[in-house]
């Protein structure tokens, strides 16, 4: 009887763990707990936050996803500004590639890697449905950034992308990467392949984007999504942040989040 | 006569292809009947031990899925199983019930055999490997922690992880069996009878 009651009383005590570890892990407000300094952006004045960027960029000089096991930095190239504010019309202003109207008033900005498996499952299985229901109907816009985590075949994927973008093709091209996406750093996305796709998109003139692709035009916009992700505090792709029209009422999720987590988020902004 | 002969010799023939193939069939299902005894022994209305087995599961298969992405539980409480995941979900359910049982039967070693050590090794390493490959190493926060910390090697390690995800399951699946083997033999030891004797 006693044995029977130790054994129930572990259980429990495992269940409420892992279902505490899980909700932890894997809510928002974790996200916050993690990156404070990201919490602490958000308060900040430009001229204080450029300063913090500034202390970031040399906390984070050994990372480098772009070049991997060199002793990277995060390129800070002439012209080139980090640009911290994630606000959709700043973004849009930059040149970032957008799907649906640009006063839509709910903005969802994915921070993605085309090799990254999550991201191929967010593209085929939750993207085609948040399109039809929130963005085809105008209340709701998406834009997407590069945040290259992968390794070398995420960087020449990412400025193809831009590349296709120059030309008005970036959302055929997404679609056309993760249709044929492979093993990770197979070289299934180098710049041979990446031409081949952009060839089987209709109405993008092959000459120009060769051309793009080969001068690493977009070698920079690529750094600079880079140096965003990282100021901003994301850890892994595909990253999204839900925002109002103004750039108010963040919210961020880390993951392949299902249809429902989004249209939960969005109803909740659309209503509020 | 002759014919009679030749048709026993055939017979022989056959007898003697067939043997080891036959040892072969009659060892596996005698051992998969020794492992059947040992399950039924600890769980045969063994009621803390089902409960064991059914609460390390559950663990397990939170654990897994969530690192797979399949659950959620904010905002709101998603379960979701895409078509690229259902491999990977099986494998994982099949990894998770193996693990319930192999912790409840190893409990019972421990409890009711002195002198016999539980199969640490075969159980430890069976279920390291399957949460290590169900994080998908490159694609969650650890990939880009372990990108972060270690540079090249965390992009080899994250790639090996993503692309190998599927083959170290069934590995790690066949270490599990390998452990649920290993303690099965270890309760029926007594009730065997040696061959040679």
């Amino acid at each position: 009887m006693m044995s029977k009651f130790i054994v129930v009383l572990c259980g429990m005590a495992t269940i409420t763990t892992s279902l505490g570890f899980a909700y932890f892990f894997l809510s928002p407000s974790h996200f916050e707990m993690m990156n404070p300094m990201r919490k602490a952006n958000a308060q900040e004045t430009p001229a204080e936050r450029a300063q913090e960027n500034n202390k970031t960029s040399t906390v984070q000089n050994g990372f480098s996803p772009i070049s991997p096991g060199a002793s990277g930095q995060i390129p800070k190239q002439p012209g080139n500004i980090v640009n911290l504010n994630l606000s959709p019309q700043s973004l849009i202003k930059t040149g970032s590639p957008l799907l649906g109207s640009a006063s839509a008033p709910i903005t969802i900005v994915e921070f993605g890697d085309f090799q990254c498996k999550f991201c191929d499952r967010f593209a085929k299985e939750t993207e085609p449905m948040i399109n039809a229901t929130y963005i085809q109907t105008g209340k709701a816009n998406m834009i997407f950034k590069n945040f290259v985590t992968h390794g070398p075949d995420s960087v020449t994927a990412g400025m193809g992308a831009l590349c296709a973008n120059d030309q008005g093709k970036f959302w055929n091209f997404y679609e056309t990467l993760y249709k044929n996406q492979g093993e990770e750093n197979s070289g299934w996305a180098n710049a041979n392949n990446s031409k081949n796709f952009a060839s089987s998109i209709l109405g993008i003139n092959t000459k120009e984007f060769n051309s793009c692709l080969d001068s690493n035009k977009h070698k920079p916009v690529i750094d600079s999504d880079n140096a965003l992700a990282i100021s901003s505090g994301f850890q892994g792709t595909p990253t999204f942040v839900i925002e109002k029209k103004d750039g108010s009422s963040k919210e961020t999720l880390l993951g392949a989040y299902p249809f429902p987590s989004f249209q939960a988020i969005i109803d909740k902004k659309l209503t509020g | 006569m002759e014919k009679a002969e030749k048709k026993n010799k055939n017979e022989t023939r056959s007898i003697r292809i067939q043997s080891p193939f036959l040892l072969f069939i009659t060892g596996l299902l005698s051992r998969l009947s020794f492992i059947f005894i040992s399950i039924r022994m600890v769980f045969f209305l063994n009621w803390p031990y089902i409960a064991l087995a059914t609460v390390v599961s559950s663990i397990f298969w939170i654990i897994f899925s969530v690192f797979d992405q399949l659950l959620f539980f904010s905002p709101v409480f998603v379960f979701y199983l895409p078509d690229d995941a259902v491999m990977g979900f099986i494998l994982s359910n099949i990894t998770a019930v193996l693990m319930g049982i192999v912790v409840s039967m190893n409990v019972y070693v421990f409890r009711h055999s002195k002198g016999l050590k539980i199969t640490a090794a075969s159980f430890f390493s069976g279920s390291t490997l399957s949460v290590l490959s169900s994080t998908c190493a490159s694609c969650s926060s650890l990939g880009f922690l372990l990108v972060s910390t270690f540079g090249g090697l965390g992009v080899t390690a994250s790639t090996f992880l993503s692309n190998y995800q599927i083959p170290l399951r069934i590995v790690s699946v066949a270490l599990l069996i390998w452990a649920l083997y290993s303690v099965s033999n270890k309760l029926t030891t007594s009730c065997r009878i040696k061959s040679n004797v």
